[in-house]
């Protein structure tokens, strides 16, 4: 198991432009706490609230279990955070060694989910995860499967009243 | 990074409760749900407390789901109902946003539910 973490751009400080972390890693869930720690660590210095960095951690660990499904546990993980002064855009690849099986479900959820009204108990996982992202994050989506390659992104901005202060 | 999480079930004036600490993930949900199915057959009432729960995802709520299901669904359980403690807002948002709270009761502390 490796797990890498590259960098371009000054780091410090944050909130220009082009600022880019990457982190590499077998695209086994026990390790989504790393890409949720780093995602809060970018956020916490881009004067995101904690609510919105919650918020961040959650919408992330959702991506990234949607972008590994169907790889088996198998193939790596490439994280990509970039960031401006007000938003955070990360990338989720998954790069399986063998073929990805199924689309996720989040392909689909820039469409409603579900009849309206439906019953919550009868979400699946799936859609729970969508509805997740579609509250927490500004913009996501997951890219049709190509193979072995799988990729997904999130976008969230900064509230007016962090920009402030 | 099991360590993350923990989940002891233990009897409060008579009801299952079953306490979770910790992040409540993809890797860690295994653990509730497997807590949840040890509860006694034909449990009337059963209290999760996720006060020390700090982080819940979409995997976790399935758990909890399933087990609402279980419960609600053993014979000779009429009104029976898997119940909440939540004291964190990031917690609570999740179940909010998912339209979960419309299935669970939701209390504010462990007191308070055993009370109910």
């Amino acid at each position: 198991m490796s797990v890498t973490v590259g960098s371009s751009g000054d780091i410090i400080p944050l909130g220009g432009e082009g600022h880019t972390v990457t982190l590499s890693m077998p695209a086994q869930p026990e390790l989504w706490s790393l890409a949720r720690m780093t995602a809060s660590g970018i956020a916490s210095r881009l004067d995101f609230n904690v609510e919105e960095i919650e918020d961040l951690r959650l919408a992330l660990d959702e991506l990234c279990s949607t972008v590994a499904s169907g790889a088996g546990g198998s193939g790596r993980i490439e994280l990509s955070y970039r960031w401006d002064e007000s938003s955070i855009e990360i990338v989720c690849e998954l790069t399986s060694a063998g073929e990805i099986r199924g689309e996720p479900s989040l392909v689909h959820a820039v469409q409603p989910l579900g009849e309206p009204g439906s019953p919550a108990s009868e979400l699946s996982v799936d859609e729970l995860s969508a509805r997740i992202l579609d509250a927490l994050v500004d913009e996501h989506g997951v890219e049709p499967s190509e193979q072995s390659r799988r990729c997904g992104w999130l976008r969230k901005r900064r509230s007016r009243g962090a920009e402030q202060s | 990074m099991d360590e993350i999480f923990q989940v002891v079930m233990e009897e409060r004036a008579g009801v299952p409760v079953v306490r979770a600490a910790g992040e409540v993930d993809v890797s860690t949900a295994p653990m509730l749900r497997d807590c949840l199915a040890e509860l006694p057959a034909g449990s009337p009432r059963v209290v999760v407390d996720l006060s020390d729960v700090t982080f819940l995802d979409s995997t976790g709520l399935g758990v909890l789901v399933a087990g609402q299901k279980r419960v609600r669904a053993a014979e000779g359980s009429e009104g029976a109902s898997l119940d909440l403690v939540v004291t964190r807002p990031q917690i609570l948002k999740v179940l909010e946003v998912t339209g979960l709270t419309s299935i669970f009761s939701i209390y504010s502390n462990l007191d308070e539910a055993l009370g109910s």
